[in-house]
């Protein structure tokens, strides 16, 4: 088994060699059929003529001449029998003539040249015609000697009795040399079919190897053509050039992700390891060709980051995954490899490790703020309702600047911590089981205390056919309710907060929260929900702006696989709608 | 003169604390502070207040273990509970019955409209 594999473990190249050769020899193959196709219906030609025309056509011929002499003969015979001495002339006249037709063919079969268009039955049998007729000679004269009638009369019947003989065996000859022709015909046919036969398989036999090779050659070469145009788009695609090192050979050849990513031309020729060696950073070169040769030693595969000059002379951070390849004798035929531009991943960590470095930071500061300033508002809170003892009407005012201020600064605090956690993907979904009365209730938690001081009424409808077992993330919710609310309130000076939970879908459930506030134009409807874009009226002293509360609303829905719509007309009042899927319980 | 009801403001934050007593004092209740969750607990059980304004971030004795021991004991579990924390998701996990869950920060005069509904008078 291992022997086979091994005559069959060809390389690349062996295998294009043999290819060709294989080609060559079906070439030849069919070259020399065609000959031998030709030279055979030349050969069938040649035998059909023959047949027609030859000498054994005319043999048959002329053993017919023989046989009706023979009878004509005989006849004459008869006469002499019937009448005794009546015509002796006509008699020696037939006999002669029998016997000049006779010597035509014994003349034939005499011959060395012609003795192959004879039968050896027919030779023999000839050369017994002979015996005869010189029998029939000796007892002739016998006859033309005898003086008695008494004495010719048996002489007669002797020579009756050998024309008997002589006929009979003109038939056999006859019979043999048609036999001996037909068998030479049909000898002849049977040559001509059976190489027909096997020159018929054999044909179609190399035709379907020639297809089979054609074929194979097309398929390889779309195959080929696939795989080199998947090679490179992937290779394009993952930022990498891809290469293959012939180890035995010591050459490497690339992929176009050498062009594209490291801006090299690359012509799919093999080049020498040295090339490849040049382009590796001097300093890392040690370390890499310590791995190849690790690798090359102990087989296997291995990944190593080093940097790696591009066309343009600049060097660039490379992941270099290497796979070593081995032939049925284990050993080492080649290394497979890709090298990745790695530049715009490690750019794209330290960014994130930045961005979640400035994340932290940003949460701690605003928690650090948040206890400060929640003392500072609650003292001027209690200074301003007179807690402490009266105060004058300056400084009152006073008071309520310092609280409007102080406010609008703690809600920007909060704001951006909530933000900064809703962007950490650790903080993100804590899924638990809720019901459509928990929203209610978070929304009288959130904003029934401000919305009771400024005189407005919180309203709600859970509609059917929302269930009650809701899965979500509670806290996220919280914050969405609080924020949407705590909004309408701010901009509702009186009437109602309306919410309305319904299922719009079978997959989604959704709720909304409605004000009878001032409404939002709607050239600043789409403008609400972006990040950061108010902070500036946010610090605006008499804004109140939507300030972050929004697109942390939004930033949160993302991560909830959830979308809000927003439906408002100014001085009527606005819809914040918020559809979340339907998650069952078997999908927690 | 009818006795006050009675609130524990259970915060490690003085300024805080300090404020959360002025408020609930303000509406009627009579108001002490704890700063320390241990103290707390012993307080709480010795004598049961009506209100109870609790800081889930204690240093030492966490708010929800407060939470859940003044659930289990007969004495406390009817207890209206205020939970104020600034992790809103903290929070929400300590809901139930007669707790309501406050996002930190809250405010004297909020803090003052919510505990005048809880006021036994009104109960």
């Amino acid at each position: 088994m291992n022997t086979l594999e091994q005559w069959f473990d060809f390389s690349p190249n062996q295998r294009t060699l043999i290819q060709r050769w294989l080609s060559a020899i079906i070439l030849i193959a069919v070259a020399i059929t065609a000959v031998y196709l030709v030279y055979d219906g030349q050969r069938l030609t040649n035998d059909v003529e023959y047949f027609l025309n030859g000498d054994n056509f005319k043999i048959i011929g002329e053993i017919s001449n023989i046989q009706r002499e023979i009878l004509k003969t005989q006849v004459a015979l008869k006469d002499i029998r019937i009448l005794p001495g009546s015509d002796y002339g006509n008699f020696r006249q037939r006999y002669a003539s029998a016997k000049t037709t006779f010597g035509i063919i014994e003349a034939r079969a005499g011959n060395a040249e012609n003795r192959s268009s004879f039968a050896d039955e027919s030779l023999g049998l000839i050369d017994e015609m002979t015996n005869t007729f010189e029998r029939i000679d000796a007892l002739s004269i016998r006859a033309e000697a005898a003086e008695t009638i008494t004495e010719l009369l048996p002489i007669l019947r002797e020579i009756d009795r050998l024309f008997d003989t002589l006929e009979l065996q003109a038939n056999d000859l006859y019979i043999s040399q048609e036999n001996y022709r037909i068998g030479f015909l049909s000898t002849a046919v049977d040559s001509v079919v059976s190489s027909r036969i096997v020159m018929i398989i054999a044909s179609a036999v190399l035709l379907f190897l020639s297809l089979a090779m054609v074929y194979t050659t097309q398929r390889n070469s779309v195959i080929q053509q696939e795989a080199n145009e998947r090679f490179k788009l992937a290779s394009a695609a993952v930022n990498s050039a891809i290469y293959d090192w012939d180890v035995v050979r010591n050459q490497i050849v690339w992929t176009d992700g050498l062009n594209e990513v490291f801006g090299y031309v690359t012509t799919s020729q093999w080049v020498q390891i040295e090339w490849f060696w040049g382009l590796v950073h001097p300093d890392d070169l040690e370390r890499v060709q310590y791995q190849y040769q690790k690798a090359q030693d102990e087989g296997g595969s291995f990944a190593i980051e080093h940097r790696f000059l591009t066309n343009d002379g600049v060097y660039l951070d490379v992941s270099n995954r290497v796979q070593v390849v081995t032939d049925t004798r284990n050993q080492v035929v080649r290394m497979v490899g890709s090298i990745e531009d790695i530049t715009e991943r490690r750019l794209m960590l330290a960014y994130q490790e930045s961005n979640r470095a400035k994340n932290r930071l940003l949460a701690h500061v605003s928690h650090e703020l948040n206890t400060p300033l929640s003392a500072i508002i609650g003292y001027t809170e209690i200074i301003h309702a007179g807690v402490y003892g009266s105060i004058t009407g300056e400084q009152k005012h006073s008071l309520e600047r310092i609280l409007a201020n102080a406010r609008s600064l703690l809600e920007l605090i909060n704001n951006l911590l909530t933000q900064t956690r809703a962007e950490e993907k650790e903080d993100n979904i804590n899924l638990g089981l809720l019901s459509p009365d928990d929203l209610v209730t978070i929304l009288e938690e959130a904003v029934g205390v401000l919305a009771d001081s400024k005189g407005l009424v919180l309203t709600h409808e859970i509609d059917q056919g929302v269930p009650q077992a809701l899965i979500g993330d509670i806290g996220q919710l919280r914050q969405i309710i609080t924020n949407l609310a705590g909004n309408s309130v701010k901009f509702t000076e009186s009437g109602s907060i309306h919410m309305q939970i319904s299922r719009p879908e079978s997959k989604f459930w959704s709720f909304s929260i409605t004000d009878t506030g001032i409404g939002i134009s709607e050239a600043n409807q789409e403008m609400i929900f972006e990040s950061f874009t108010q902070v500036n009226q946010l610090l605006e002293a008499d804004s109140k702006g939507f300030g972050l509360g929004l697109s942390i609303v939004t930033q949160i829905l993302q991560n909830l696989n959830g979308r809000i719509e927003l439906q408002s007309e100014l001085g009527k009042g606005s819809t914040f709608t918020v559809t979340l899927p339907l998650i069952k319980r078997m999908e927690m | 003169m009818s006795e006050k009801p009675l609130a524990y403001v259970i915060e490690d934050n003085v300024d805080l604390a300090t404020i959360f007593v002025e408020s609930l004092t303000a509406v009627g209740y009579r108001a002490l502070m704890i700063n320390d969750g241990a103290e707390a607990m012993s307080t709480i059980f010795a004598a049961p207040p009506s209100l109870i304004m609790l800081d889930l971030h204690l240093p030492s004795y966490s708010g929800d273990k407060i939470l859940r021991e003044i659930r289990a004991n007969p004495l406390t579990k009817d207890i209206r509970v205020l939970v104020a924390s600034a992790d809103a998701r903290l929070a929400e996990e300590q809901r139930g019955a007669r707790t309501t869950i406050l996002n930190k920060p809250v405010g004297f005069m909020q803090l003052q409209l919510l505990a005048r509904r809880f006021l036994p008078t009104n109960d």
